[in-house]
């Protein structure tokens, strides 16, 4: 079982990723599947063999009106970042918690920084599974040393915006203070 | 001036936290090269020629003494004594060591400032106009809008890793002095017919290789939906701007490639789907804003004051170039020049910063404002402080009396110091500069801009001078692009390439006849470059320029 950041910790994942379309694919059973889009579609909306709905596997730069019936039936969205420098997922993360409601679990996976983990979860991400095995451990040392807050800090939930749950103006909670 | 509060000390400083603890597992091995480098881009530190460089954000260009204070004291104890002056209003220092940089961080933090995302593909510093507040033609005030937006964008979860950086200007006069069509988005706070106060909206300017003007994309957008909309155009880039090539990456070009109606559209329908979940300015947060910037304590004058008859004439000069007329009868703008002969345009010592700090205090309620000219602007001095005021800073080389003028310079440190540079820029300058040092001759030419960047990215902004000089590398040699035309202010233009590039030897003799021609072609002394130059196209400046050398 593969490990994952997820509710701020490291916690083992039941979701088995299958990155690249497979004609051949069969479910197997007792798993959970997350699926690139095309063999989701193939699948839906009978999902025949599966013991759960299988998850939907996006890349960042989809369209995510052509998705927006599979977004509104599955219990997980994966969106799969191809390159840390590419910073389009968090713009795909935050449009599905915004403008599509999406109230399921919405998980980074691919090639994602520790220091980035802190910006995924303020656009809406629940969960991140990284493609460097050693990012795990350092994210969760980098949890660790914000939660002692005298280190880095870089969870601080202190922002000018807010998040996509509650998203706010720079001045919204201050000028009525003064 | 802006205040922090608790949130702003917060952030900042879980920032300087949060790059120090970058730095040390930078320094361990932990974080590699590739991954610390977007990191250390977005708290400002460069990997330069000689040393590495920072760039610390002055936010719309707005300096306090203290702050002042606090820079000298770091071109004291980190730099060599002296620092830079951006054409985005913030300031460089070029002599740092990489080590160092988090506690110079953690000193900025302690005056109001940072180096949040003044570097990287995020958005950036938000610059404005240097006389914002004082100047006769504003119709609002900038900069209470500059500070929502720095907030809004300061640490945006969504907008860290753009395929390119972001750069938003905004204005609230009649003449433009920020080059907001230069800009990703250039905004224009304006009032409608019934009062209202909004925005208009211009989007994809840039300069770098190709250089393009912003389009009007929205004529009036109410200021309480300010940070949707700038959302909307940041997700539709964000999600569509090309990342596999990085001189493709920039807003100009999907704009371009889009055009302007459609780019439109999509930004209205992304504006409009989120329009529901985007909060609003209220009238009462944007007034909060505004109740940082209220004009200072002036005092009333009933006349004007009379001039010092008995001054010098460099004083004079200094008068009509360097000071201009305020919204205030009685007071002043004054531009401190950066610009002395023998230092790099835009630089600033030690010593320089410190006197900057006195004079804002004694004589200008303790602010000043840098320029996107890399000159420092005392906003509000008093008539009868004028003379004391350039006595005393004609010994700290603050008072060259050239501003707008052909030598008033704008230059980047170009290949003497930076990484990216192709050619030196401030070798050019100085051999331009031997050939005008007559002020008569000098003064007989009128405004008149000249802007010489050291590469193609164009941090000069060489394509908006009237005389624009690009530096480029041929075979392993520097060579000079020269363009013409460029402008900025009530219009904006982008310059064109008045021919083959030159070497350097043959430069300054090129930008003398370029000169000559403009002298003898003008239709009267009032007659300005850009409009001779309109007027006439390049052909004489190009056989004239070209004519013995090729």
């Amino acid at each position: 079982m593969q490990q994952i950041i997820k509710n701020g910790r490291v916690e083992n994942d039941p979701w088995r990723l299958i990155v690249d379309e497979d004609t051949c694919f069969k479910a197997a059973e007792g798993e959970q599947f997350i699926l690139p889009l095309a063999m989701w579609m193939g699948f839906y909306p009978n999902f025949s063999g599966f013991d759960r709905q299988p998850a939907l596997l996006l890349e960042s730069d989809a369209d995510l009106e052509e998705s927006r019936r599979a977004i509104e039936w599955v219990p997980l969205i994966a969106i799969r970042f191809s390159n840390f420098m590419d910073g389009t997922g968090f713009s795909a993360g935050s449009l599905l918690r915004e403008a599509f409601a999406f109230k399921g679990e919405l998980r980074a996976v691919g090639e994602i920084l520790p220091d980035q983990v802190a910006y995924l979860m303020r656009c809406g991400f629940d969960s991140v599974s990284f493609n460097d095995p050693n990012a795990l451990g350092q994210c969760e040392a980098l949890m660790q040393k914000s939660n002692r807050a005298t280190q880095s800090s870089a969870f601080s939930r202190k922002s000018y915006q807010g998040d996509v749950d509650i998203p706010q103006t720079p001045f919204q909670q201050r000028f009525l203070k003064s | 001036m802006y205040q922090y509060d608790d949130l702003d000390r917060d952030v900042v400083q879980n920032r300087v936290l949060q790059f120090r603890d970058q730095m040390d597992r930078f320094l361990s091995g932990e974080l590699s090269e590739d991954a610390f480098l977007p990191l250390r881009l977005q708290n400002g530190l460069y990997v330069q020629k000689h040393a590495p460089m920072l760039r610390v954000a002055v936010p719309y260009g707005m300096l306090s003494s203290t702050q002042l204070r606090m820079l000298a004291r770091i071109c004291n104890t980190y730099d060599r004594d002296y620092c830079h002056i951006t054409t985005r209003q913030n300031i460089q220092f070029n002599w740092v060591e990489m080590i160092d940089v988090p506690d110079i961080l953690a000193h900025l933090q302690r005056v109001e400032m940072h180096a949040i995302q003044t570097s990287g593909n995020c958005i950036r510093n938000t610059t404005s106009d240097p006389l914002a507040g004082v100047c006769e033609d504003e119709v609002i005030d900038p900069r209470p809008y500059c500070e929502i937006i720095r907030q809004w964008s300061s640490l945006h979860p969504e907008f860290a890793f753009l395929p390119r950086k972001f750069k938003i200007a905004v204005i609230g006069a009649e003449e433009d002095r920020a080059s907001i069509r230069l800009h990703d988005i250039g905004l224009k706070a304006v009032r409608s017919s019934s009062g209202e106060i909004g925005f208009e909206v211009w989007a994809g300017g840039g300069l770098g290789r190709t250089p393009m003007l912003a389009s009007l994309i929205r004529e009036f957008l109410p200021q309480q939906y300010l940070l949707g909309y700038l959302k909307a155009i940041l997700r539709v880039y964000n999600q569509y701007g090309r990342r596999d090539n990085k001189y493709k990456a920039r807003i100009k070009i999907l704009v371009a490639a889009l055009g302007t109606s459609e780019f439109s559209r999509q930004v209205a329908w992304e504006f409009e789907r989120n329009r529901g979940i985007d909060p609003q300015l209220s009238e009462d947060e944007i007034n909060y804003a505004r109740s940082f910037f209220t004009a200072p304590s002036y005092q009333i004058f009933t006349q004007r004051l009379a001039q010092e008859n008995t001054a010098p004439a460099a004083y004079k000069n200094w008068l009509e170039r360097n000071v201009r007329p305020h919204k205030m009868p009685g007071y002043n703008i004054v531009t401190l020049s950066l610009k002395h002969a023998g230092q790099a345009p835009g630089d600033i010592t030690t010593v320089q910063l410190e006197h900057v700090a006195d004079l804002a205090e004694r004589y200008s309620f303790s602010e000043v404002r840098t320029t996107q000219q890399q000159n420092i602007v005392l906003a509000d001095v008093k008539s009868s402080d004028l003379y004391s005021l350039w006595l005393e800073s004609e010994p700290k080389q603050l008072v060259t009396p050239t501003v707008g003028t052909l030598k008033d310079t704008v230059c980047c440190p170009g290949g003497d110091f930076c990484g990216l540079a192709n050619a030196r820029s401030l070798p050019v300058n100085e051999a331009i500069q031997a050939r005008f040092e007559d002020l008569n001759t000098v003064y007989g030419l009128g405004d008149l801009s000249l802007r010489i960047s050291g590469c193609i990215n164009a941090c000069a902004h060489h394509h908006i001078a009237n005389i624009g000089i690009l530096g480029i590398d041929k075979k392993g040699e520097e060579f000079y692009q020269i363009t013409l035309g460029g402008k900025t202010g009530v219009e904006s233009a982008i310059g064109k390439v008045l021919g083959p590039s030159l070497p350097l030897s043959k430069v300054a003799s090129a930008v003398e006849k370029i000169i000559q021609v403009y002298v003898d072609h003008r239709e009267n002394e009032g007659e300005s470059f850009s409009s001779t130059f309109e007027r006439l196209g390049k052909g004489p400046f190009k056989e004239n320029v070209y004519a013995t050398d090729y």
